[in-house]
């Protein structure tokens, strides 16, 4: 938690000088890796965040939509709040990359017949993402996003996901 | 001034992501990787029930290693090789480790009796097997050989036998079914052959009969083998895995050769393979090169390179029976000359170096070379200085291997005859 919090003054600092604040919305089509097996729930990426000279820093909140079975057990992402440091290329006929580092917590719930597995999970450290938008034309402010994101990589647990959506900047 | 600013903007964030890096915590989620990992066994029905350590049995010594392996039958009741699936640990670690693959090594001696040390192999599913090895460097007293498979009665000629032992030592321990450190030999009447493997391979035309003696520690013991043809049906041949009548080959087309036995049903129901057991020919030598116990991946085989076009016929036989095959060889062998390596006149080595010697046949159609090496006919004027052997037989690697002696120096003249074409060359030995 201490480090959400050293997140949250340096986001302060930035927004002393921030110039830029913008929003958006992905869907997430996740992939959680364990005893190489694969479950694929859905969810929604809800972001924001400041950007100040091709640097941002953004809040993300992420809903389940879908769950997903390994066998007969059930994989859920309940829910991740992250925050992290945006590191923004300069935008060349519309598109630009990005760059993402910080720090993520996230809880899953799993369901299954074994008495003795526990069914919430929390996975909280570093995470990062890489990606690409595209401005939409004919639409001021907005961009078209598709990204590669990395919530959380541990010793017996990877959780990752690949979004689709959009940003608009004020 | 805003140039700083950005500077410091990012040393602060470096920090905090630096810092970001090394932290993180998470919930034990072995079990939940384990539970996965379980439904998927379930779900393929191949978890196992049973588990077995195969050849734990064995004597070692301080530093010497053994590989152990494990056979578990699953829910389908089937029965695999689960070394890799299992966690192995030995009862005293400073005594010896084991790896999760399940090879042991011997730290040092036990001071038990016996010097016993027992090994557990554990299922994903907690069901395990418990076996005691023995480490320690006191010898074997007597040796005792026998037939594993068949347990019993004659072997079936052509057909591969397995032979193993149960090795007394000083101290009362006895590896059973054991060929740990036992050097294997028949004797010299015999037409059968037998690997450090305790695999022996039999093809004579009548009933035999073979002694195997195994040595361990100066210590031997024996066993007569009666090797009986009566079961053997057939042989075929096999090429790329298909069972053939007729080869064609391309001048310069080399392939492998494998070839396999049917029995009476009471012995197999399915084809046999026999490859060590086969002695193979060609009627004409000259249009075919032919490279026998080759080395591969699936054992040993034999090997034919196309040289000359013609029609001639392979011969594979083992015991009373044989198959032939017609070899149908097209294309041209226009030879224009031979070559050894690069075609220098002489090549220089120091004492106790090796040189490899390819001869090279280059041809005025296609193929425009091929490495004959190991058809050719190879010579030298001074087996004093040089020791002299083929490496790679039925490949395109093959080469004559030349070793000078030791503290001997001086030139020898290496020759080589292919198809009436001679070529020579020098080895400088300094």
């Amino acid at each position: 938690m201490k480090h959400l919090f050293s997140l949250l003054i340096l986001t302060a600092s930035f927004s002393a000088q921030a110039d830029t604040p913008y929003f958006g919305v992905d869907y997430m089509l996740s992939d959680i890796e364990i005893s190489s097996e694969s479950a694929k729930p859905t969810a929604t990426f809800l972001r924001a965040g400041v950007s100040n000279k091709n640097m941002a820093f953004e809040a993300q909140y992420l809903v389940s939509s879908n769950d997903d079975d390994i066998y007969n057990i059930n994989f859920d992402i309940d829910k991740s709040v992250g925050l992290y440091f945006v590191m923004q290329s300069n935008i060349v006929n519309g598109f630009g990359l990005d760059v993402s580092l910080g720090y993520a917590k996230t809880q899953m719930k799993v369901t299954s017949t074994s008495q003795e597995l526990p069914s919430d999970y929390d996975y909280d450290g570093f995470a990062w993402g890489v990606a690409i938008h595209q401005e939409v034309p004919y639409i001021k402010n907005t961009h078209v996003r598709l990204a590669y994101q990395s919530l959380f990589e541990g010793d017996d647990v990877d959780i990752s996901g690949v979004t689709l959506g959009f940003t608009y900047q004020f | 001034m805003k140039k700083i600013s950005n500077v410091t903007k990012l040393s602060t964030v470096a920090l905090i992501v630096t810092s970001i890096l090394g932290c993180g915590s998470e919930t034990d989620s072995s079990k939940l990787a384990k539970e996965v990992e379980l439904e998927k066994l379930r779900e393929n029905g191949t978890i196992i029930e049973t588990v077995s350590i195969e050849n734990s049995q064995v004597r070692l010594k301080a530093g010497e290693t053994h590989q152990l392996i494990a056979t578990g039958i699953d829910s389908n009741g089937d029965s695999r090789d689960i070394t890799d699936e299992l966690t192995w640990q030995t009862s005293d670690e400073t005594i010896a480790k084991i790896s999760s693959s399940g090879l042991l090594t011997a730290l040092k001696n036990a001071d038990s009796s016996q010097g016993l040390l027992t090994i557990t192999a554990t299922t994903i599913n907690d069901i395990f097997d418990e076996e005691e090895i023995s480490i320690s460097d006191v010898a074997a007293s007597s040796i005792s050989l026998k037939q594993i498979a068949p347990a019993s009665g004659s072997i079936n000629t052509c057909m591969p036998a397995r032979i193993s032992a149960d090795i007394t030592y000083a101290d009362g321990y006895i590896a059973q079914n054991s060929i740990r450190g036992v050097n294997f030999s028949i004797d010299e009447d015999s037409t059968a052959r037998i690997n450090n493997q305790g695999i022996i391979y039999t093809s004579a035309a009548n009933i035999e009969n073979t002694t195997v003696t195994g040595t361990i520690n100066n210590v031997s013991g024996e066993l007569v083998v009666t090797a009986d043809p009566v079961n053997l049906e057939s042989l075929n041949l096999i090429v790329a895995e298909e069972t053939v009548d007729e080869i064609t080959l391309n001048v310069g087309e080399q392939i492998q050769l494998a070839a396999q036995a049917t029995y009476d049903e009471s012995v197999s129901e399915q084809a046999v393979n026999i490859n060590p057991s086969v002695n193979w020919s060609v009627i004409n030598a000259g249009l075919v090169g032919l490279s026998e116990n080759v080395s591969t991946d699936e054992g040993d085989n034999a090997a034919i390179l196309a040289l000359k076009p013609g029609v001639t016929q392979l011969i594979g036989s083992c015991g009373p029976k044989q198959k032939i095959a017609t070899l149908v060889i097209e294309g041209n062998d226009d030879l224009n000359s031979i070559q050894i390596n690069e075609g220098n006149s002489e090549y220089t080595i120091s004492s106790s170096e090796s040189l490899d010697l390819q001869l090279t046949a280059n041809y005025n159609s296609s193929p425009q070379s091929l490495n004959v090496t190991e058809f050719a006919t190879w010579s030298t004027n001074d087996s004093n200085l040089i020791t002299a052997k083929l490496i790679n037989p039925g490949t395109q690697q093959a080469a004559f291997r030349v070793t000078s002696k030791a503290n001997n120096l001086g030139t020898a003249v290496i020759t080589v005859t292919y198809d009436s074409l001679v070529s020579s060359t020098l080895i400088n030995i300094e």
